[in-house]
């Protein structure tokens, strides 16, 4: 029987939606989880996705790359490469296989929400493969965090970090749960598949995956090439959305959705992919730094994205973003590295000379601000004062960020917090950009109690462990310094 | 009892700093000496001898007396105060 060509059946195909009779149409597509824009059925009808796959070529290409990225090289032989791998390199992986894996599962129902509530058959047909897609990449990275889990407890916290309330994962709970988790499906599919996959999934697994080739991790490299053709795909279930709203007079609602939702992940992405590239890759195996990385995926690839549909970059494209890509990764390391018990992973320093000379000539002014600080964590160091390299103070958080209320320090120092008093409280932001997005919606986001919220109003429980205990992290699941401080040696030996 | 939680951007500092203290005890002089011994040679620099630290509301700028308590000053929970060099 002659096999009929895909492009003449898949539209019909795929065409399903129909007039209800038993319930009324807003009862099956309630407005408030599908639509509250208001657009007319028959506009949703002409969502045209631009990659189209049938189901059979869907399972024989993810086969195949689940084939490609599991046997790369066996487990006994991944668990040998972790064992010779640099410091850098393991804390990479510690914290990337802990706070990514629990993002991937809870994306799955995400995109479950848009294939029950989408009114577009063709958007419920994508987002059916992104839920799919989504389990795949829960699936293959708890698999390979698990193979180490006999090098470090840190692999643990694949499964377990979503169940605990390390204040990491509040803040990354509080971030992926605003955008994709808590809004109707236009919305989410938007912010999440167009300014979070279009606009930074790249970092993570395009950049982040070369300098994983580079180092030779080549397993790593292989799975976070199969998750970003995944991502590739289902994120463009956003512009055709984006198109939708634009021609039915909803450009300023589509403008403020990615406004909003491309600073939260920004945020995110900035101390996951940002502390990974400049910091934790071993110096010799950098492809590029992180801000060279983002000004090519994201300064050029989204913003041509987004000029291409119509829209405008975000309002504060100029005035906050770029200078935020030089400054706020390296603030967060500094307390990423201070606070490290708090942390699932063994931190890594990344200062060394050679290491600094590095910083130095990619973003100019490094050693007059931020080397201020590693000046006196590295003196504290050599003198043997490590009490001191652990501050008693707590660090302030961000209410929207959930992360360090930073700036820069040293003899540039400019740190500022924007403070809003509302019914009451007292809410701080560490830049006017989460101020504003606060301002957008306060009943949204008014009730969150981040980590020292919870702290100062006696919800975590007093006593020298009770912070741990609150984050579920007995003495054996805190970070530690991954080098065990003989990174500062090699300033002694330069003294020498 | 110290349970009242003040933000402190002490200069030099790369991120602010939650100090818990005693409202009605707890001066803004002590605020200062606090965050002074608890942050540098921690996180900042030593100070030039000599140098004077000024805490000031970090929302307006307005210098605090130091003899004055925490709530002598009317810093509010939470409130955030600069410590930075006279």
């Amino acid at each position: 029987m002659a096999k009929v060509a895909t492009r003449d059946w898949y539209d019909i195909a795929r065409d399903t939606n129909w007039t209800p009779t038993y319930v009324a149409e807003d009862e099956m597509f309630p407005p408030q989880f599908s639509d509250p824009y208001g657009i007319p059925l028959a506009e949703w009808e002409t969502f045209d996705e631009p990659y189209k796959i049938t189901f059979r070529d869907y399972v024989q290409s993810q086969r195949e790359k689940d084939v490609g990225a599991y046997s790369v090289k066996s487990a006994i032989a991944r668990t040998e490469f972790y064992r010779k791998a640099s410091p850098g390199w393991k804390s990479l992986l510690q914290l990337h296989f802990g706070a990514v894996s629990f993002t991937e599962y809870g994306s799955v129902s995400a995109f479950a929400r848009m294939s029950r509530f989408a009114r577009a058959p063709g958007m419920r047909n994508m987002a059916n493969f992104g839920s799919l897609d989504e389990i795949r990449h829960a699936q293959i990275q708890m698999y390979f965090a698990y193979e180490f889990i006999g090098e470090s407890r840190a692999f643990d916290w694949a499964q377990k970090a979503v169940r605990t309330n390390n204040w990491v994962v509040i803040s990354e709970r509080h971030c992926f749960d605003d955008i994709e988790h808590t809004r109707d499906v236009i919305s989410a599919a938007i912010m999440t598949n167009f300014s979070f996959e279009q606009a930074f999934t790249n970092l993570q697994f395009v950049a982040l995956s070369a300098d994983a080739k580079k180092y030779g991790d080549y397993s790593f490299a292989t799975m976070l090439q199969t998750i970003q053709s995944d991502e590739a795909r289902h994120a463009q279930i956003g512009e055709p959305l984006i198109e939708i709203m634009l021609r039915n007079g909803r450009k300023a609602e589509a403008q403020k959705l990615i406004d909003i939702s491309f600073w939260r992940i920004w945020k995110q992405f900035s101390v996951l992919s940002g502390v990974s590239m400049d910091y934790y890759t071993p110096l010799e195996q950098r492809e590029l730094s992180f801000k060279e990385f983002v000004k090519e995926f994201v300064g050029n690839q989204f913003l041509r994205n987004i000029q291409a549909l119509g829209l405008e970059k975000p309002w504060y494209w100029d005035e906050y973003f770029l200078p935020d890509i030089d400054v706020y990764h390296h603030a967060q390391q500094i307390g990423i590295y201070l606070y490290r018990a708090t942390e699932w992973w063994d931190v890594i320093a990344g200062v060394s000379p050679a290491e600094r000379q590095w910083l130095e000539s990619k973003y100019p002014g490094w050693n007059d601000t931020f080397g201020q600080v590693w000046d006196v964590i590295t003196e504290n160091i050599l003198a043997g004062r490590l009490e001191r390299t652990e501050p008693k103070l707590l660090p302030m958080m961000c209410n929207m960020v959930g992360f360090e209320l930073t700036g820069v320090p040293g003899k540039k120092w400019d740190v500022r917090d924007c403070q809003v008093d509302y019914e009451g409280r007292r809410y701080h932001f560490g830049h006017p950009v989460d101020k504003w997005i606060f301002e957008q919606e306060p009943k949204r986001y008014k009730n969150h109690m981040g980590f020292i919220d919870r702290i100062v109003r006696g919800i975590v429980p007093a006593g020298p462990d009770g912070v741990f205990d609150y984050m579920n992290m007995g003495e054996a699941d805190r970070g530690n310094c991954g080098e065990n401080f003989a990174w500062a040696e090699s300033y002694r030996r330069a003294a020498e | 009892m110290d349970s009242f939680p003040l933000v402190i951007n002490f200069q030099g500092d790369y991120g602010m700093k939650v100090m818990m203290v005693d409202p009605d005890t707890t001066t803004i002089g002590e605020v200062a000496r606090i965050a002074h011994d608890e942050l540098v040679g921690v996180v900042v620099k030593p100070l030039p001898p000599g140098t004077r630290l000024v805490v000031r509301r970090h929302t307006d700028g307005q210098p605090l007396d130091d003899g004055k308590t925490v709530a002598a000053a009317g810093l509010v929970f939470l409130e955030a105060v600069d410590i930075v060099h006279g």
